[in-house]
């Protein structure tokens, strides 16, 4: 509703630069994550590091709960705003603010979108490393926030590994410089700290990158294995050869079907476990040698058939269908979950049987997509709402998914971030005193603990709370008096129970 | 701060050989820890594992001892001035490879483990870390990641930061932390990893490190082409608008007087045979063009060469860092290195190295007498390197020297960051006395 | 704010009128932001509510009773351009377009029913377009306008001014119109050239044939030229498309149920268009009729023949032409032929045949000029916006920007013209044609 506080945003950004009306603000409910949903108190456009500063301030000054927002791609719910906070979106600060082709930096804007900044500078044949699925959607800063890969990540490395410096608005709206375009920066490693934390520990309003020369030469590869394990043992014995691909994919059959169905039909055959889409780069003198020992490799670990694309098309088609794996499970199932599980590339035969173990277990398929050269799977949970107890049944098995990946000396999350989504699991992986420090330095940044608040770091006794929670929702239907003003929170999965309409359940802080 | 008086150093002693053993504690004189200046005696205990290094830290916490946590001692040296400390942590026992795994590219070491330990462990395994620090090779990973120091493999590989992804800390109040996970990716929390790197031993004392790992390269060949140093830019250049790779870019000065001639411009390639051949190649005509007479060094001879241009650095007393855009760089280095001529005892024994991709360069000399008692001397230097827009840094020299040029580049808000944090994990400044933001 | 237990029931829809948009289409989109930045709309204001995927959510929300149908729901709605490039891009194969076009059809019901309608919209939507003699009638007014010195008098006295700037614009650009439209011009049947590969009925469509008689009478050139008999149904009408557009999707029914008896009746193995959003709409009929499954089934077999006359020059197979054309030229895809009806390669295997053509390919090809129907009439400044951006991708030195829609031919013909360019801008056809010609008059 339009109030005070309303008019000192608007003071700032202008009318037209602010939403208020919650039908206008609708549509900021979520991001890529949508089993929770909830109003935003407004959205505003800043255009600038001042008006985020001024925002920013005005906001902390008041203890109004707000929180940063990119394009909204996330995965696990970021930008999701649970506590009716105001939403910052830097969709408009989207402007390339200077490149150094003589050193290979870009300062950009945070609202910049990733595959932008690559087309922006390949006139001098560079490129922006970090390539997310949703590059040709998603922001550079929140590719920041969520301290975002990509397919390319296991020879190039992840977002954190090609960000300099940067301009950061704390959550008092006082302004810092973090990091060196050179060299390092005195004094703790705040940059470090700031990738990756989910937009709750301040906002990057101008973010200096490293951009890279284009390798001369690439060369790609598509392998069918009649068995995962075979595929799964070349990929550590290329990395034991001492070969570092640019990148090493894989599919198996249930996700091999689902992009045959898609806009870009490869044709894998039906009868295969796994696909690998290996691809090397480098100089163009040496580069067929290396496809040439991948393809050995390849061969000795006993492949059906693998081919090397013989044109950009080619390549372009087998990129496409693997990295549109996501969006094609639409056309095998109604719903998903998609997960993002990392463990140790050894390991990654093993943990394949205990999600088939587990898929078998919940009696939902999962297909398995992922960075195999990093060990860092995507098993989607396929399930359908309207199936009464499937919903919660998909949740249940994505958590185990994610519990054999942590048991396995993993991660819960290898990009797509913490947000709402894993935050129960957070408990799993890190012991409650790693938690507790966690929060200590989020006070460090955020001493109200009003930025993106209940984002990445549970809090105390939280888990368990939202667990709890959750159940109680889907049990009962019944109102849970914990959240803050205004939240409204929204599970999808009422569907499964209701009479095909969502159940909204809003509480009072 | 606890009201009754600290325990002498002896009773220190007496109480932590109870726990870690008679043969690991010790009085010294705190002169060993490159602080001459204090003729104080400090408690040397050196545990062998976590659990004996959070017996140190309870007791240091219950009797309010400062505790200066270090590796070999060699980066006792480098950065902040360390105060001295009640309790000398030395790591250097807790020397183990806890892990390796070939397939994963991941090992994991206790913090006493030397660079060159390290090194040899990997080469037999066929791995290696991307990570040739300007400091000796008995330098512990423990300290190097304290201190966040970085050399030429910059480059391409990145530095520290980049390569570790896990950590095991002890926390001055007793606690254990893991931070990061040991797998080459991973988002889920706060990135602390980085908070430790680069925090010299002011935050908790780390007591396991996850490093990410590279396969040995299959060839190495490093070409050094010779000229002013005005052509060897214009070869930096052409280098880094071509699609050439070069895991290592300096241009270095093996001059006596002259500071714009003499100068090497090094560029190392890390590939399998084939592809360095061609890159070599492709500079030998670029440098061809120049009018720049090239040298190719192969395997056990770039190495070596390598290990020299790292020894010349870190050799001599003082190393100054500078940092900046290449360009500016070299186009610095001739006016700085006039200007240190008259700081150096033995100007001839200058070392000069810029990294042409990292933006990083190193000069290190030996001081003159004047150095060590005027302040004025360094300023001359600041004029110099401010004209030139470039960050200097005194890496490395001795404690009078770094105690004349600490100085507080933080920007307010910044600082207070630092600050809570400092606070959040040591309230009582016990850890690292003195180190913590150059003693501000 | 606890809402009581009886707002705990499930709501009712805000789509109260039959034909909304249905839940089969909006529940496949997950919300994963991969149409965004293709989105002209979005790429301008950044705002997620003039966004696919904001539109698809609101209206999904106005489905469920979330929201009512107000201006949050309405004002996205229409300032989609209907551009189909989310289509494209959208991995799990969202009809975005059609959600829209349901989701306006709700409107335009509500605002007849509040007597809420914009007089000049009804006129054109129910009054000119769905009525082939007025039509025609237009057509001759403005022929008689262009002819008899009226336009430069208009000019010269500055009568133009108390139109709208939008429309004075538009005014400028209007091809000479020639004596008769293709309908009333070409005869019923036309014998094709050789062996009879096929039989094609032509649509001639209103714009195309009111302002580009021309492309159409190219167009039954090349077909004949190539074996296909042509035929020219006479009591065709206008294809709906701006109805579907504006909401008014009773008037469009009625007018696809025209057309679908008219070519029933012809009885040609297809129907060939040359207007990429007529042959969309076309295409979609069988969208119209989700509550009718007779004229359903109808719909569904007329479209199984209705062809892009670029997609049928390579069913059938064409002759590449043998006189030279030389030419240099750049391709802009229509969003009507390349995100709703996925036609990119015909078009650019048709102008590569003919030699001498030099195809320079423009970046973002696909990105909407603008015109996007009756878009750069009812919000100017976007499309003005969109026409910029188009023309400053045209390559240097190109002779003619080709396409396949008339929208677009009138909307970057006011490029050119704005920006004073001698440039020639064409449809496919007419270039393959041209060089038809040239084999004949060596």
């Amino acid at each position: 509703m339009r109030d005070a506080h309303i008019d000192a945003l608007v003071n700032i950004v202008g009318e037209r630069r602010c939403l208020w009306n919650p039908n206008q603000v609708r549509a900021y409910a979520c991001d890529g994550y949508t089993a929770e949903s909830a109003i935003p108190r407004a959205v505003v456009f800043p255009e600038s590091t001042d008006e985020v500063a001024q925002i920013c301030r005005y906001l902390y000054e008041h203890s109004i709960p707000y929180l940063p927002r990119g394009a909204g791609t996330g995965l696990s719910g970021g930008a999701t705003p649970t506590g009716g906070e105001v939403v910052l979106s830097l969709a408009r600060m989207n402007r390339l603010l200077a490149v150094d082709f003589d050193h290979l930096r870009a300062i950009v804007q945070p609202g910049l979108v990733n595959l932008t900044l690559t087309r922006r500078v390949a006139h001098e044949d560079c490129y922006y490393a970090p390539d997310p699925s949703s590059q040709s959607v998603c922001t550079i800063g929140g590719n920041f926030a969520e301290n975002a890969g990509g397919s390319h990540c296991l020879k190039y490395g992840v977002t954190t590994n090609h960000i300099v410096a940067a301009k950061v608005v704390l959550p008092d709206g006082s302004v810092i410089d973090v990091g060196a375009p050179f060299g390092d920066a005195p004094g703790y490693d705040l940059l470090g700290l700031l990738v990756g934390s989910e937009g709750t520990l301040g906002i990057a309003t101008e973010i200096t990158v490293r951009i890279l020369k284009k390798p001369q030469a690439l060369r790609t590869a598509l392998a069918y294995f009649d068995r995962v394990a075979d595929a799964s043992d070349t990929v550590t014995d290329i990395i034991v050869e001492g070969i570092i691909p640019a990148a090493i994919e894989m599919m198996d059959q249930l996700a091999m079907q689902a992009v045959d169905k898609s806009n870009y039909h490869v044709g894998y055959p039906h009868d295969i476990e796994a696909v690998l889409l290996i691809e090397v780069d480098g100089l163009a003198a040496g580069v067929d040698e290396v496809m040439a020992r991948v393809v050995e490799l390849c061969r000795k670990h006993n492949v059906r058939e693998v081919k090397v694309a013989q044109s950009d098309a080619e390549r372009a088609l087998w990129w496409s269908s693997r990295k549109m794996a996501f969006g094609a499970m639409g056309r095998l199932s109604p719903d998903y979950i998609v997960q993002d599980g990392v463990i140790p590339r050894t390991r990654l035969t093993e943990v394949l049987q205990k999600i088939e173990a587990i898929s078998q277990r919940h009696g939902l398929r999962i297909a398995n997509v992922f960075h195999a050269g990093d060990g860092n799977l995507h098993p989607l949970v396929l399930y359908d709402s309207r199936v009464p107890g499937e919903a919660e049944r998909a949740v249940q098995a994505g958590s185990e998914v994610l519990r054999a990946c942590v048991d396995a000396g993993g991660s819960i999350t290898g990009e797509h971030g913490v947000g709402i989504e894993k935050i129960g699991e957070m408990a799993y992986m890190f012991s409650a005193d790693e938690l507790q420090v966690q929060r200590a330095v989020k006070a460090c940044f955020d001493a109200k603990g009003i930025v993106n608040a209940g984002k990445l770091i549970p809090l105390p006794g939280r888990c368990v709370e939202v667990k709890h929670a959750r159940d109680i929702i889907e049990d009962h239907w019944q109102i849970l008096n914990s959240f803050p003003d205004q939240a409204e929170v929204q599970v999808r999965g009422a569907r499964a129970h209701g009479a095909g309409a969502e159940h909204t359940t809003s509480v009072q802080g | 701060m606890p009201l009754q008086s600290k325990p002498h150093p002896a009773d220190t002693a007496e109480h932590l050989a109870n726990v870690i053993g008679l043969h690991h504690v010790r009085i010294v004189p705190a002169c060993t820890l490159h602080m001459h200046e204090s003729s104080q005696d400090v408690c040397l205990a050196e545990p062998s594992s976590e659990e004996e290094v959070l017996a140190v830290l309870a007791y240091a916490r219950d009797h309010g001892l400062s505790l200066l946590p270090c590796g070999a001692g060699r980066l006792l040296a480098y950065g902040p001035p360390a105060e001295a400390p009640d309790i000398w942590l030395s790591l250097r026992r807790m020397n183990r490879v806890v892990s390796l795994s070939q397939g994963d590219l991941i090992v994991s070491v206790e913090p006493g483990l030397t660079m060159s330990e390290l090194t040899s462990t990997l080469t037999s395994a066929g791995l290696m870390l991307p990570y040739d620090p300007p400091a000796p090779a008995d330098a512990t990973l423990g300290g190097l990641l304290s201190a966040g120091v970085s050399g030429p493999r910059r480059a391409l590989y990145g530095s520290l930061r980049d390569m570790a992804i896990s950590l095991r800390v002890a926390l001055l109040d007793g606690r254990v932390i893991r931070t990061g996970a040991k797998v080459v990716k991973n988002v889920a929390g706060y990135d602390m990893t980085k908070l430790f790197i680069g925090a010299w031993g002011t935050l908790g004392v780390i007591t396991e490190i996850t490093l990410k790992l590279r396969p040995l390269p299959m060839h190495r060949e490093t070409v050094l082409a010779a000229g002013t140093l005005d052509a060897l830019g214009s070869f930096r250049e052409r280098i880094v608008q071509s699609a050439l790779q070069p895991s290592r870019l300096e241009v270095v000065w093996q001059g006596e007087t002259d500071k714009t001639q003499d100068w090497v411009l090094a560029v190392d390639c890390d590939e399998h045979e084939r592809s360095a051949k061609a890159q070599t190649q492709i500079l030998e005509s670029m440098a061809h063009d120049l009018g720049l007479t090239v040298e190719t060094l192969e395997q056990h001879a770039a190495d070596t060469w390598w290990a020299d241009h790292a020894g010349a650095i870190s050799d001599r007393m003082v190393c100054i860092r500078l940092q900046g855009p290449p360009t500016k760089l070299f186009s610095a280095l001739a006016p700085v290195l006039d200007t240190i001529a008259a700081l150096a005892e033995e100007p001839r024994n200058i070392s000069a190295t810029a990294g042409g991709i990292t933006g990083v360069a190193r000069i290190a000399f030996d001081p003159a007498r004047a150095l060590l008692d005027d302040p004025a001397c360094w300023q001359k230097l600041r004029d110099v390197i401010a004209a030139s827009a470039l960050e200097m840094t005194v890496e490395r020299a001795p404690t009078a020297i770094r105690a004349q040029c600490t100085t507080s580049p933080f920007v307010p808000g910044a600082a207070a960051v630092m600050q809570r944090l400092k606070q959040t994990f040591d309230p009582e400044h016990l850890l690292s006395p003195g180190r913590f933001l150059g003693g501000m | 704010m606890v809402k009581d237990s009886s707002s705990m029931a499930p709501r009712l829809t805000d789509f109260c009128f039959p034909d909304a948009p249905e839940e089969d289409k909006y529940s496949v989109c997950v919300h994963c932001g991969f149409c965004l930045e293709v989105c002209p709309t979005y790429q301008a204001w950044g705002d997620e509510n003039h966004s696919p995927r904001g539109r698809v959510f609101l209206i999904k929300s106005c489905a469920e009773g979330e929201l009512p149908l107000d201006e949050s729901v309405i004002d996205p709605v229409f300032t989609c351009l209907d551009c189909r490039a989310c289509e494209t891009v959208c991995p799990s194969g969202v009809q975005v377009g059609a959600l829209v076009e349901e989701a306006r059809g709700q409107v335009f019901h509500a605002r007849r029913e509040r007597g809420d309608t914009n007089a000049l919209m009804r006129l054109f939507l129910r009054g000119v377009f769905p009525r082939p003699g007025r039509l025609k009638a237009i057509r001759r007014l403005m022929r008689f306008y262009q002819k008899s010195g009226l336009q430069t008098l208009a000019r010269s006295t500055g009568v133009m001014r108390v139109l709208p700037p939008q429309v004075r614009e538009m005014e400028d650009v209007i091809p000479e119109i020639d004596a008769g439209p293709a309908i009333d011009v070409l005869p019923p049947v036309m014998a094709p050239k050789g062996e009879r590969k096929a039989t094609a009925a032509l649509f001639t469509g209103c714009v195309m044939d009111v302002f580009f008689s021309d492309v159409n009478k190219a167009t039954a050139r090349v077909m004949v030229r190539n074996g296909v008999e042509v035929q020219v149904p006479r009591d065709q009408i206008c294809c709906g498309a701006l109805q579907v557009h504006a909401g008014d999707r009773d008037m469009a029914r009625e007018m696809a149920r025209k057309n679908i008896e008219v070519f029933e009746q012809a009885g040609a193995d297809y129907i060939a268009i040359n207007a990429a959003g007529c042959g969309a709409a076309l295409k979609e009929y069988p969208e119209l009729f989700h509550d009718d499954p007779a004229w359903h089934e109808r719909a569904v077999q007329f479209s199984a023949r209705v062809r892009d006359i670029s997609q049928l020059l390579v069913e059938v197979g064409f002759d590449p032409p043998k006189a030279e054309l030389p030419m240099s030229i750049t391709y802009h895809d229509a969003c009507h032929l390349c995100h709703a009806q996925k036609i990119r390669r015909e078009p650019r295997s048709i102008l590569t045949s003919v030699p001498g053509v030099d195809l320079r390919e423009m970046p973002d090809s696909d990105r909407c000029c603008g015109s996007a129907g009756i878009y750069n009439l009812t919000h100017p400044v976007m499309a003005g916006e969109l026409l910029e951006r188009k023309m400053d991708d045209v390559p240097q030195g190109v002779d003619a920007i080709v396409m396949g829609n008339p929208g677009c031919m009138m909307q970057i013909r006011l490029g050119v013209k704005k920006r004073n360019q001698q440039l020639r801008v064409m449809h496919t056809v007419e270039v393959l044609d041209l060089a038809y010609q040239r084999e004949e008059t060596p």
